[in-house]
């Protein structure tokens, strides 16, 4: 005979059954629920749109700083720009990742002209894609299309990069700690095109170096900058007690090095 | 292969699985159409070729693939017909610095047509219909190319016709090409105007299509048996649904008894 004990057991398994496939259901149901709310956003979530029912036309003509053409080069439109601050290499940014378009692209011929036909995203960057001249960004920005469609740039102007290192030499034995700054077009810097004329981004951030301090050790003395070149570096260093001293150098090749003495 | 063609192929290869059926049915009875039903309605699916052709973006940018389209229509007095069709095709981008930096596009078409059919002999027809709606190509790029859609949005004028061969009453395949051209709303420099204006695309398609026949129009001899006559000297509205169904098959077994007939007469002249 089966004792009662045996018998409160089986109900209370029973019951804890009927209990469990009750909460399945309830989770069935909230699961069914919240896959019919996801739904919708996961389809309209992955559009990344470009702007529909347009082409616009790019061209320009691609010299170096002597005017000769520069031929044979990617030219390309892009949402982004790269830069190559911080790690040295090419990072894809300033804007988010689902918003990386190519636009467009064209190589140059003998006499450095391209030109490309452009799909349109909003404000965006004109590119070179070679080695010597990938520094050089364009700016612009979605109005400069205008109705019309089309961006003529009649002549694109490329400077090369520089790489120049400065040393700050101590012949005087001076053991005062100096603050030095350094106003200087930096790679990092590029073009805009602004009302029908290309222009030198001056309120780029990376226009002047912020001040560095030297001779608090003895080997902080070395400073390297990634420079356009042919440009002119300004070099301005105050000792502790507020002598300002100021070095300018015409920089010319892709590499070259200066010592400043004090 | 894409989702939609392996639906449409499997459509096909069933519906033609179906028909081979029929086949054999129908030429145990030997059916020669020379008294065929009128048409009411017909459903045709497709699959087409879309190759885009002239000098526009997608005459020299885009490269045709394989398309699928289902097509209806309902038969209007003396053989024309009115309809609407609904069309999509997928190319890829043989030249971006045509077209522009994107790697594929859907071609999707919506548009009504008219249109008239001619009957060559017992098993041919041909046909041929003008149609006008809206045409869009969606359009995205590869993931190198940053992932991108867009579109491009016109309205399309459409010249089609049909060589079409009666495998039955019912189901009959045919050969379909057309031609359209499409007017797009695409704004662009001046100097790409002519370009992205138009562009035309020249489509060729096999399919099937399903005809639904009017078998009241066909005169009935002798009957073969009492309860045609009687269910036809009834009033329709009378009819259970029941007795509708069997009234429709009695008459079409009553033609295809007649074309037997005539067939075997032909014969022994």
């Amino acid at each position: 005979m089966r004792s009662p004990n045996k018998n409160v057991n089986i109900l209370n398994y029973f019951y804890a059954t009927i209990i469990n496939l009750r909460h399945l259901s309830i989770n069935y149901y909230c699961m069914r629920k919240l896959f019919l709310l996801l739904l919708p956003i996961l389809l309209v979530s992955c559009e990344a749109r470009l702007e529909n029912d347009v082409r616009a036309l790019f061209k320009t003509r691609v010299v170096d700083v002597s005017g000769n053409p520069i031929a044979n080069m990617e030219v390309s439109a892009t949402t982004y720009r790269t830069n190559r601050f911080i790690i040295g290499q090419e990072l894809s940014k300033f804007s988010p990742a689902d918003e990386d378009f190519i636009l467009g692209k064209g190589i140059t011929n003998e006499n450095g002209q391209v030109e490309f036909v452009m799909l349109i995203d909003g404000s965006f960057f004109i590119n070179f894609n070679t080695e010597n001249y990938a520094a050089n960004k364009i700016s612009v920005s979605r109005q400069e299309l205008n109705d019309d469609y089309l961006l003529d740039i009649p002549e694109t102007v490329l400077k090369a990069a520089s790489n120049v290192q400065i040393e700050f030499v101590n012949t005087s034995g001076t053991t005062e700690e100096y603050t030095a700054t350094f106003e200087y077009e930096s790679l990092d810097c590029g073009l805009i095109y602004r009302n029908n004329t290309l222009t030198q981004d001056e309120d780029c951030i990376f226009y002047t170096m912020q001040s560095t301090r030297f001779n608090s050790t003895s080997d902080d003395g070395i400073i390297n900058l990634n420079v356009f070149y042919p440009s002119i570096i300004e070099v301005q260093f105050t000792d502790a007690v507020g002598n300002e001293s100021i070095r300018t150098f015409t920089i010319t090749s892709a590499l070259e090095s200066y010592e400043i003495t004090y | 292969m894409r989702l939609p063609i392996r639906i449409i192929i499997s459509i096909l290869i069933f519906l033609f699985a179906s028909l081979s059926f029929a086949q054999e049915y129908s030429s145990e009875l030997a059916v020669p159409n020379s008294e065929q039903p009128k048409r009411l309605f017909l459903t045709d699916l497709y699959l087409q070729r879309g190759i885009p052709s002239g000098d526009n973006f997608a005459g020299n940018g885009l490269k045709g693939g394989v398309g699928y389209g289902i097509r209806m229509q309902f038969y209007v007095p003396k053989n024309f017909y009115l309809g609407a069709a609904l069309t999509q095709d997928f190319m890829s981008v043989s030249s971006t610095a045509i077209v522009g930096e994107y790697a594929r596009t859907t071609k999707f078409n919506a548009y009504f047509f008219a249109g008239y059919d001619y009957r060559l002999n017992e098993d041919w027809n041909i046909t041929a219909d003008l149609g006008y709606g809206y045409s869009q190509n969606k359009n995205r790029q590869s993931g190198s190319q940053g992932g991108g859609k867009f579109r491009d949005s016109g309205n399309v004028l459409r010249f089609t016709s049909s060589l079409e061969y009666n495998f039955s009453d019912g189901v009959s395949f045919f050969f379909s090409p057309s031609y359209e051209l499409v007017s797009y709303n695409i704004k662009s420099a001046v100097a790409l105007n002519d370009t992205f204006n138009n562009a035309s695309y020249l489509n060729l398609a096999v399919g099937m299509r399903l005809n639904v026949r009017d078998y009241r129009t066909i005169p009935l001899g002798k009957s073969e048996n009492q309860d045609l006559q009687e269910l036809q000297s009834r009033d329709r509205a009378d009819l259970s649904i029941k007795e509708k169904r069997r009234l429709y098959f009695l008459k079409k077994k009553e033609v295809t008894r007649q074309r037997k007939e005539r067939k075997n007469n032909k014969s022994l002249l």
